[in-house]
């Protein structure tokens, strides 16, 4: 994945999360699933599932991502520059 | 070279997956803005409508649960921060008030056909009320005059003289159905009651200890869910859930026995790349979720995970401590405002217990009233 996929993947999956507690905390998460009604639940439980693959994104995958876009960038920048580039080519 | 360089990138990735998320969850809310939180929620009220679970007596027991959990974990906090007294006293009265309330009571009442509140004398069973017994004590231990005090001394007395009858440590929760955790809690209420009044301990409480000891499983630690009254015989699973909700009871009673619960509790805890979890049942051993233990998912208990927080904090286990914390943070969601933090996915009910359980400490024990002479 390159450096800018990896920043945009952080930054938006980082928003999705900021934005769906919110979202979810004014629609009462909790509260909602314990008296589902048909239109609540319909943006309810589509929420919750994008929120908590967002936040699972946001904390576990996408900054292991971005510093593995980072380590990428700055090794093949070095092996460009030195003896590494004749080497690696 | 290229293979070099994407297995350093790989070992990069999973090194940050395993160490990052950790480091992004620390920490939490503090006591004292999830306590503002939580009096806001007390102040707007909790019903059992609040709560659609499928059967009356459980969304009775959940707003019951609320207003228990409140009352505790507001005291506890007033006990840490005396200098939040003004403000979080009020809300603590008066979620002491509705926790007596008829409305709140009626799930109790419904099962016995009688409100227990109203034949304290002669009246037995109604095991629910150690809960809302506790909560009084803690009540009267932040602020002795009350106006539930008459009723607290009251129903202080019939649960220690049930339990003082009590042939194998135990009385009915409800008609048929008796749960040890809730003995531990009326244990646990007289004790933080006669602290609050400085009275000396029971004369029946050392043999009460050594009995109710024998529900504790030898095997696990855990402690046993539902036994039967009459005979002592233990019925079902010993539980994480049950266990975690004694171990803080009997800190207010016997905290040795609280520690050796809370060691039990402990030998079934894991912990995920430093996110740390409860077992709901001992290793080997199958089960489901119910009302008590919260989902199950994976063998981990969300009730027993709850729980160990306020274990952990009495018994100075800091590194499990640490890592259930950071297990509420990732799902229960921290979000905080001009007004105080909550935990998004909490609700009402999840937010008091996690004020309860992350403010638990043996503060308590400094504030008991010295006995008149």
């Amino acid at each position: 994945m390159s450096l800018r996929t990896a920043v945009f993947f952080l930054i938006s999956s980082s928003l999705v999360n900021f934005l769906a507690a919110h979202l979810l905390d004014r629609i009462g998460l909790l509260q909602g699933l314990l008296a589902p009604n048909g239109a609540r639940l319909a943006l309810l439980l589509p929420t919750a599932i994008v929120f908590y693959l967002a936040r699972f994104c946001a904390l576990f995958i996408a900054p292991g991502v971005l510093l593995g876009a980072l380590t990428r960038a700055l090794l093949g920048r070095l092996a460009a520059r030195g003896p590494l580039a004749a080497r690696a080519g | 070279m290229k293979w070099s360089i994407e297995l350093l990138v790989l070992a990069v990735g999973l090194s940050s997956a395993a160490l990052l998320p950790r480091l992004l969850c620390e920490g939490g809310p503090e006591s004292v803005d999830l306590a503002q939180s939580v009096a806001r929620s007390v102040d707007s009220g909790v019903a059992s409508a609040s709560f659609h679970t499928g059967s009356a007596r459980f969304d009775g027991e959940w707003a019951f649960g609320t207003y228990l959990m409140a009352t505790l974990g507001l005291g506890q906090t007033v006990l840490a921060h005396p200098e939040q007294r003004s403000r979080l006293l009020p809300a603590m009265q008066r979620s002491a008030q509705r926790l007596v309330s008829d409305e709140t009571n009626a799930f109790g009442s419904a099962a016995w056909g009688a409100r227990g509140l109203s034949e304290l004398g002669q009246g037995s069973g109604h095991g629910y009320l150690g809960y809302a017994n506790l909560a009084l004590s803690m009540l009267r231990l932040v602020e002795l005059e009350t106006p539930e005090a008459a009723l607290h001394d009251a129903l202080t007395e019939a649960l220690a003289s049930r339990l003082a009858a009590a042939p194998h440590a135990v009385f009915e929760t409800y008609p048929g159905e008796t749960y040890p955790p809730d003995m531990a809690m009326v244990a646990g209420s007289i004790a933080l009651h006669d602290c609050a009044l400085g009275l000396p301990e029971r004369t029946f409480m050392p043999e009460w200890r050594r009995a109710f000891s024998r529900y504790i499983d030898a095997d696990s630690g855990l402690l046993q869910q539902v036994v039967d009254a009459r005979s002592g015989e233990r019925l079902g699973p010993a539980r994480g859930s049950a266990t975690g909700i004694a171990a803080y009871a009997l800190s207010f009673a016997d905290p040795a026995l609280s520690r050796r619960l809370y060691d039990g509790l402990r030998r079934h805890s894991l912990s995920v790349l430093g996110f740390g979890m409860v077992r709901e049942y001992r290793a080997g051993q199958a089960g489901s979720g119910d009302i008590d233990s919260g989902p199950v998912l994976f063998g981990v208990g969300v009730s027993a995970t709850g729980f160990a927080l306020a274990g952990a904090r009495l018994h100075g286990d800091s590194r499990l401590e640490g890592e259930l914390y950071r297990t509420v943070n990732l799902f229960g969601v921290p979000l905080g405002d001009a007004q105080g933090s909550h935990f998004m996915a909490g609700g009402p009910l999840g937010n008091a217990i996690l004020l309860a359980m992350t403010s638990a400490s043996f503060d308590w024990s400094q504030h008991c009233r010295k006995a008149a002479t």
